[in-house]
């Protein structure tokens, strides 16, 4: 849509417009013979001399003496393409008039504007004024601010707005001073279609553009061809250049009587405008526009500086919280120290919404971020995607489009792969810009139908309107990604470094796992003996005096006999689990078939009682191991199988792809939600004495003898049809 | 019978409790055999070569035991000439088939885990007074 008054608007020759503002008068002259060629028809307002008179006439015939500024002027002044103040003259004995004159496409242009004899505007003064006022500023806003006072100082204009061009060809109202009472412009942004493509050209080559009324009546240029070279007249340079029809009534849409705008450029491109409204009609004498001129010149000289500078301050601060960061990364033995609260954290680091740490299994939230489910499928995704060690997008959801859900929070990503293989990342957040962006009316709406009939019209509406286009935030800066880059080799070192005294500390982890191991098969065993005894002992009162106490005093004794039968049941799940541990391995290569059929006769009694039956498809393989663990194994699934099974036919299947074995049952299955911590030392899943009760220990046994043997379990099951334990022994 | 009934069956067990259990199970299968009992295993060596050793029908041997594991005491058994061919029962805690292919390897007759409750264990005792010292022929 947008497009289309791009297109149209972009063609209007508004260098050729065929008119000039009427507060001045304009005439084409030959360059040698100074003969009128074309003239405004505004000569006979300010010259009181009628086009006609004028045309043919050498300009000279008008001055008062014409031995006077001109013929000096022209030899010394380069005009070509450049507009000099000759002098300030009577023409026609009216005036005095400014006369400014430049050569352009074969024609000497001159264009006479009134002077204003009561200007008392000490002009020498102001380029220090100007100079100081800029070079003062110590950021890019500040130095923003000072243009837009300095402007308004300088003109008196009720609106002084700076406007700067965006990558996208749009603009942003970066600084502004008005009148108290007007609403404010600042922060709004505009389409690109606002300043069309031409007269973007034109500004950066004519840097100075005022409309005194913008009710103006145009001022014909007569004839509208140059007799010289058969062309209409080329009023780029021209001050008095007519303004498009298009413009002036963007401009009367905003109640704006009198309008200025001075370019701020970088080479050959466009940085900005400085933008003047008046809800009055206003002229500014030459003089005045030459120190506007100054200023937007100056502007324009210092702006990469300012916004370097700008740049620098803002990396200098992203570089001081960076140094405390990783101080204290170093100093604390935790990683999470970069996001612990009440300190600065990564969110401080780099300017975002939100910002997510993730390590292994570990993750914490900072900020606005999505959800943590989302965020874990976010690094999910960027474990397998990511193949620089910095990522950087605004637009997350063309990459990853279930990004899609969490626009208001993370549209755009900046994220820095610590350690693929740790699972550590640092991750920034930022939100939608439409969230941000005001802009002045729809710019997707810019064509009304209007009475300029098919062509396009500026749009009507600058109520502020905020745009929904999907998915892209504020872009990430090159030195923001440096920043995130600084960071990553901060922390890869300190993994690095962290990573030497993991591996002292797991060697002092397993001495202490084998003292602990053996505490827990001697403290069982040492246990179990006097344990006994009360048992017997219960039983032994229960046997001699039971009939001389009544049913509470038996009800008591049976009782203790009950939790000393538990307790001997949860003692000598311990000491099998510590067996299974610290048994020293006998290693060797054991047929898997055996061991299912030894486990098959160890249960035999269970199967009988339950009616189940266990049967292997094909062969299973031959694998490294110790047969009574891999048995232990098979004895304890195949226990589990059967007795948290309510089939009538308990049927337990075994079969394998090489050295994955899988020992499906029919039994009652395992909820999702308990699957990871079935194999949690003493975890039961059900009621105390449901199933036949049991320890909670049948799985951790299972887990820490594959382990053992080097190999691994995993699960998978369905509530309501059954569990396959899915082993995978080593090679 | 009456030749096992003036031959003695030496206990081996530390656990006052433990003995006292084996004891009243022993006396409910109506076996009278004279039990001769050590805490540990030194003293049982010691005993098994005295003078009244000689006269030992059985060993019932728990494993773990003060000063020398039952393991050990076994071994010294079967590495002494005039003890060799005592039968040895292990009566222990201990389940593990590691512990049970170590006590048969040193030529036991018979391995009773002492688990479940009190009727389970008469039982088991039971059983075992029945072959030990009724069945069988000793030596």
């Amino acid at each position: 849509m947008s497009e289309v008054d791009l297109t149209n608007c972009d063609r209007e020759p508004i260098h050729v417009i065929g008119h000039a503002q009427p507060h001045g008068a304009l005439l084409a002259l030959d360059p040698e013979t100074l003969v009128v060629l074309q003239a405004s028809d505004s000569v006979e307002a300010h010259f009181d001399l009628s086009v006609g008179a004028v045309l043919g006439r050498s300009f000279l015939d008008l001055l008062p003496d014409r031995d006077g500024i001109f013929p000096g002027a022209l030899s010394v002044a380069s005009l070509d393409a450049n507009p000099a103040h000759l002098g300030t003259e009577r023409v026609n004995g009216r005036g005095p008039f400014h006369l400014v004159a430049h050569v352009y496409d074969g024609a000497l242009i001159l264009e006479a504007e009134p002077a204003d004899a009561g200007d008392a505007t000490d002009y020498r003064a102001l380029p220090r004024r100007i100079l100081h006022a800029l070079g003062a500023a110590k950021t890019a806003q500040a130095f923003y601010d000072a243009i837009v006072h300095e402007a308004r100082l300088l003109t008196g204009f009720d609106r002084v707005m700076l406007y700067r061009f965006l990558e996208s060809g749009t603009g942003v109202v970066v600084a502004e001073a008005a009148e108290s009472h007007l609403e404010p412009f600042l922060g709004l942004h505009y389409p690109a279609s606002d300043i069309p493509q031409q007269a973007r050209r034109l500004f950066t080559l004519n840097t100075v553009r005022l409309y005194p009324d913008v009710d103006y009546r145009p001022s014909p240029i007569e004839p509208p061809l140059n007799p010289r070279t058969g062309r209409p007249l080329d009023l780029t340079y021209c001050a008095l250049r007519g303004v498009s029809s298009m413009h002036t009534a963007y401009l009367q849409n905003m109640g704006v009587k009198a309008s200025m705008a001075l370019a701020i450029t970088q080479g050959d491109e466009l940085w900005g405008l400085i933008a003047l409204h008046h809800y009055v009609p206003r002229a500014l004498p030459y003089p005045l526009r030459a120190s506007c001129e100054l200023l937007a010149g100056l502007a324009s000289l210092q702006v990469a500086e300012k916004e370097g500078a700008g740049e620098r301050t803002e990396h200098d601060r992203m570089r001081d919280v960076l140094d405390r960061l990783v101080g204290r990364v170093r100093k604390t033995p935790q990683l999470p120290a970069l996001v612990a609260e009440g300190e600065e954290t990564i969110l401080d680091l780099i300017p975002a919404g939100g910002a997510a740490f993730a390590v292994g299994d570990e993750l914490r939230l900072l900020g606005e971020t999505p959800g943590e489910a989302a965020v874990r499928d976010l690094l999910a995704w960027l474990d397998e995607h990511q193949t620089e060690p910095i990522w950087a997008g605004e637009g997350l959801s063309a990459h990853y489009p279930p990004a899609r859900d969490f626009h208001a929070v993370g549209a755009g990503l900046l994220s820095a792969q610590i350690s693929r293989a740790a699972g550590a990342y640092v991750l920034w957040f930022r939100p939608e810009t439409a969230r941000t962006v005001h802009w002045a009316g729809d710019p997707n709406k810019p064509v009304e139908t209007s009475e300029l009939g098919d062509r396009v019209s500026p749009r009507r509406s600058f109520a502020v309107w905020k745009e929904a286009v999907a998915g892209l935030s504020r872009p990430w800066t090159e030195g923001e990604k440096a920043v995130a880059e600084l960071l990553r080799l901060a922390l890869v070192e300190t993994l690095v470094s962290r990573a030497d005294e993991i591996l002292r500390l797991n060697v002092e982890l397993e001495t202490r796992n084998e003292d602990l191991d053996a505490f827990t098969h001697v403290a069982a065993h040492d246990l179990k003996e006097p344990l006994r005894g009360i048992r017997n002992y219960a039983q032994f009162l229960h046997e001699d005096y039971g009939d001389r106490l009544d049913d509470e005093g038996r009800g008591q004794i049976a009782t203790i006999l009950r939790l000393a039968t538990r307790l001997e049941g949860l003692l000598d799940s311990l000491m099998h689990f510590a067996r299974v541990s610290r048994e020293e391995l006998a290693v060797r290569r054991c047929d898997l078939n055996q061991a299912v059929e030894e486990a098959e006769m160890t249960i035999q009694s269970a199967l009988e009682r339950t009616g189940g039956r266990i049967v292997v498809h094909g062969s299973l393989p031959k694998v490294k191991g110790d047969e009574d663990l891999i048995t232990e194994i098979f004895v304890n699934l195949f226990t589990n199988g059967l007795k948290y099974n309510e089939s009538q036919a308990p049927l337990i299947e075994v079969s394998s792809q090489g050295l994955r074995v899988e020992v499906r049952d029919n039994g009652i299955g395992i909820p999702k939600r308990h699957q990871a911590s079935i194999f949690t030392l003493f975890r039961r899943l059900h009621a105390r004495d449901a199933f036949g009760g049991g320890t909670g220990m049948g799985l951790t046994i299972v887990k820490k003898a594959i382990e053992r043997l080097g190999g691994r379990i995993g699960v998978v099951s369905e509530p309501g049809v059954g569990t396959t334990f899915v082993l995978e022994f080593a090679e | 019978m009456s030749a096992v009934r003036e031959r003695s069956v030496i206990v081996v067990e530390d656990s006052e409790e433990d003995y006292a259990a084996f004891r009243r199970a022993l006396k409910k299968t109506g076996t009278d055999a004279r039990l001769v009992r050590y805490t540990d295993g030194e003293a049982c060596l010691k005993g098994l070569r005295s003078e009244e050793g000689r006269n030992t029908a059985l060993v019932i041997l728990d494993l773990n035991l003060p000063i020398q594991t039952g393991h050990e005491v076994l071994h010294e058994i079967r590495n002494d000439a005039r003890l060799r061919g005592l039968p040895v029962v292990v009566l222990t805690t201990s389940a593990n088939p590691k512990d049970v292919r170590a006590c048969y390897d040193l030529g036991i007759g018979g391995y009773i885990v002492k688990e479940g409750d009190f009727q389970g264990f008469c039982q088991k005792i039971e059983s075992l007074a029945h072959y030990w010292l009724g069945a069988v022929h000793l030596p």
